[in-house]
């Protein structure tokens, strides 16, 4: 009872953080989502249509929390001034140092949240908004970089870089969330050496050579 | 400090020293497979072509691998198989490949560390890395008109050390028939020695004092370190301008006098540390060594420092008293003592290893046996490295079951070894008496 008394008083000034973070405190502490939006909204002390003009669902809540981890990370990153001068890899390695930074204030949410996520080769709604943000950032990083020739042309594969890089992003948050190591050191050095791989495989090099003298063999083999 | 190009001439990954284990696993099992095959046609045949079979392979799977494995296989082998190894290899650390961080993760380290970014530290800061250091990277920076070098360490380093070390044991056993217990003491000291370069909280504290203790020593120079614009894994000191002893070897532009003075600068700074501070910079690589313009010799790394136990000291450095060689007591007593010699030994083994360690003490004491010594002298150095490879071949010393040696002689061979191939290399000649008023 007392509960609401003191919420109550606060309610002129209901806004969206405060919604998402009285969600979380309630996620984090129960271990689980609340009954319903009636029933977390009065024992918050907030009115039902109060919550629906921001969100529609708690499923709509989680996604907005994870799409501010991008978007945070991103406005973050572009602030610095050095930041355009860097080198494709760079940026996205400044993207997900940065990122592994931002996820850690909160990390504890972001665990809880994976732990329900058991199919990987499905994405959890929770995901939605936070791979829709990244995908637009990483083409325009993409494209930047085939402009500056950092990252090779190959028609029909490039455009699927976008997923790779998703997936790449998928294998740093898992590994991020099994690293015990002190100030997720071991993650920063998955990061580097990841992303180094990624550059390796997506520049000009070996694989062209490759796919180059596989076009050639095939050719010959019809005639 | 080595220069980039350096490093690069030395490819190891992780994933390449493990293949090589294996690759001498499979060796191995071939080597049985020879030996059954051979025994079923002649059933009399003994293991002894067998162990030799795979001691050869084990030994030159060895001898190909770099970084700690190899290290260790070194300090273990130093006993046995004495200066080539350990002149053809460099040092383990030095040749620890880590690729370069990339400049996010240099930002990102110090913000971990320092909470700012580079660029907010120093007034400039450059993007890529100017030298690898042996575990990390230089950068160079500069404030309120100052050059600075900045050191910087890749992300588990640490981590890295002891898995290498785990991979080494299972072979190292084997090959050297050590018992565990035993391995534990060498590799004990091996592990710490990685680990506390590793540490650059550590090396901020040592560099400090070692570098104040040594200031007084003619010809050497020591940068000033920065504590507050270091950390657990950044490093700031003074840019010291000049060429890598490395570098000095490849172009010799210097002039005898000047050699001699650099060579005598280098005798004098390991003697004062051993002999009075009973500490030591345990790392004399030509990496981390500058020839300031001046013809000074700068000291930049102390990332390995060896502390000389008192009890230690005192029976080690009596091997170079001059009248030890000829008094058969007392040399009894101390290659006892140093576990050259056990007492569990059979009365032929014993002469044989007597015989063997005077043989080396003799050859490694001779600089001190005359008050100037010519370093340059390649017969002095042929004649150690053939005596190094007569041991390598000896069928005693390979199948000797125990480790001879204790485990703080490790690190001080290793530093003698280092100074007197710098001291080679650079040619010069050198006053050895400069610090042996000393009496153990």
């Amino acid at each position: 009872m007392e509960k609401i008394k003191k919420a109550k008083t606060k309610a002129e000034a209901v806004s969206a953080a405060k919604i998402i973070s009285a969600y979380r405190d309630y996620l984090l502490s129960e271990g689980k989502q609340p009954a319903s939006v009636f029933k977390f909204c009065k024992d918050q002390g907030f009115k039902e249509d109060e919550f629906y003009q921001y969100f529609g669902s708690f499923e709509a809540l989680e996604k907005s929390i994870w799409k501010e981890y991008i978007d945070q990370t991103r406005s973050g990153m572009e602030a610095d001034e050095n930041y355009q001068s860097f080198s494709t890899r760079e940026k996205i390695l400044t993207f997900y140092f940065m990122l592994a930074e931002t996820l850690k204030a909160d990390r504890s949410f972001v665990l809880h949240q994976l732990k329900g996520w058991k199919n990987p080769s499905s994405t959890p709604k929770f995901l939605k908004g936070f791979k829709s943000s990244f995908e637009a950032w990483i083409n325009s990083v993409l494209n930047e970089g085939k402009g500056s020739g950092e990252i090779a042309n190959r028609p029909f594969l490039d455009q699927r870089y976008d997923m790779l890089f998703w997936i790449h992003l998928m294998f740093i948050l898992q590994f991020w969330s099994h690293d015990e190591s002190a100030n997720f050191e071991k993650t920063d050095a998955a990061i580097e050496k990841s992303v180094n791989l990624a550059f390796d495989l997506i520049g000009k090099g070996v694989l062209d050579s490759a796919i180059d003298f596989g076009k050639f063999i095939y050719q010959n083999s019809k005639n | 400090m080595t220069k980039l190009k350096e490093q690069k001439s030395i490819p190891v990954g992780k994933v390449q020293r493990a293949t090589k284990f294996i690759s001498t696993g499979a060796k191995i099992g071939g080597n049985y497979l020879k030996h059954y095959s051979k025994k079923l046609v002649n059933p009399d045949i003994s293991r002894d072509e067998l162990h030799l079979d795979n001691a050869t392979d084990i030994y030159n799977s060895l001898s190909e691998l770099k970084g700690s494995a190899l290290k260790v296989a070194q300090m273990l082998s130093m006993d046995k198989n004495l200066l080539p190894s350990a002149y053809q290899q460099q040092f383990a650390m030095a040749q620890y490949s880590a690729p370069p961080l990339s400049y996010p993760l240099v930002v990102r380290t110090f913000e971990k560390s320092l909470k700012k970014k580079p660029t907010e530290l120093f007034d400039s800061f450059t993007h890529a890395a100017s030298n690898a250091a042996s575990i990390g990277q230089v950068h160079q920076a500069t404030l309120k008109g100052k050059k600075l070098a900045v050191k910087i360490q890749y992300p588990g380093v640490g981590d890295s050390v002891k898995s290498d070390l785990a991979m080494v044991k299972p072979i190292a056993l084997r090959m050297f028939k050590l018992n565990p217990a035993e391995y534990d003491e060498f590799i004990g000291e091996v592990e710490t020695r990685l680990l506390e370069e590793a540490d650059y909280t550590l090396e901020l504290k040592r560099s400090i004092e070692l570098s104040r203790q040594c200031s007084q020593i003619p010809n050497v120079k020591f940068p000033t370190y920065y504590p507050s614009l270091s950390a657990d894994r950044i490093l700031t000191m003074d840019w010291i301008e000049g060429k890598m002893l490395g570098e000095v070897f490849k172009n010799n532009t210097l002039s005898q006098t000047e050699r001699n003075l650099l060579g005598q600068a280098l005798w004098d700074f390991y003697h004062y540390q051993i002999h009075t501070l009973r500490s030591l910079h345990a790392d004399p690589h030509p990496g981390n060594f500058i020839i300031t313009p001046d013809h000074k010799l700068g000291v930049i790394d102390f990332g390995c420092v060896k502390v000389i136990p008192n009890s230690f000291y005192k029976l080690y450095f009596q091997l170079l008293d001059k009248g030890i060689l000829n008094d058969s007591k007392r040399l009894d007593h101390v290659f006892h003592n140093l576990r050259f010699i056990y007492p569990d030994d059979t009365a032929q083994d014993k002469l044989f290893f007597k015989d063997v360690f005077t043989q080396l003490v003799e050859l490694l004491g001779r600089p001190f046996q005359t008050s100037r010594f010519d370093f340059a002298e390649k017969a002095y150095f042929e004649s150690l490295y053939k005596f190094g490879e007569e041991i390598g071949n000896m069928k005693a010393f390979r199948e000797s079951k125990k480790a001879r040696g204790v485990k703080d002689a490790l690190y001080i061979n290793r530093t003698y070894y280092g100074l007197y191939s710098l001291l080679h290399e650079l040619g010069a000649e050198v006053d050895t008496t400069s610090f042996v008023d000393f009496k153990p």
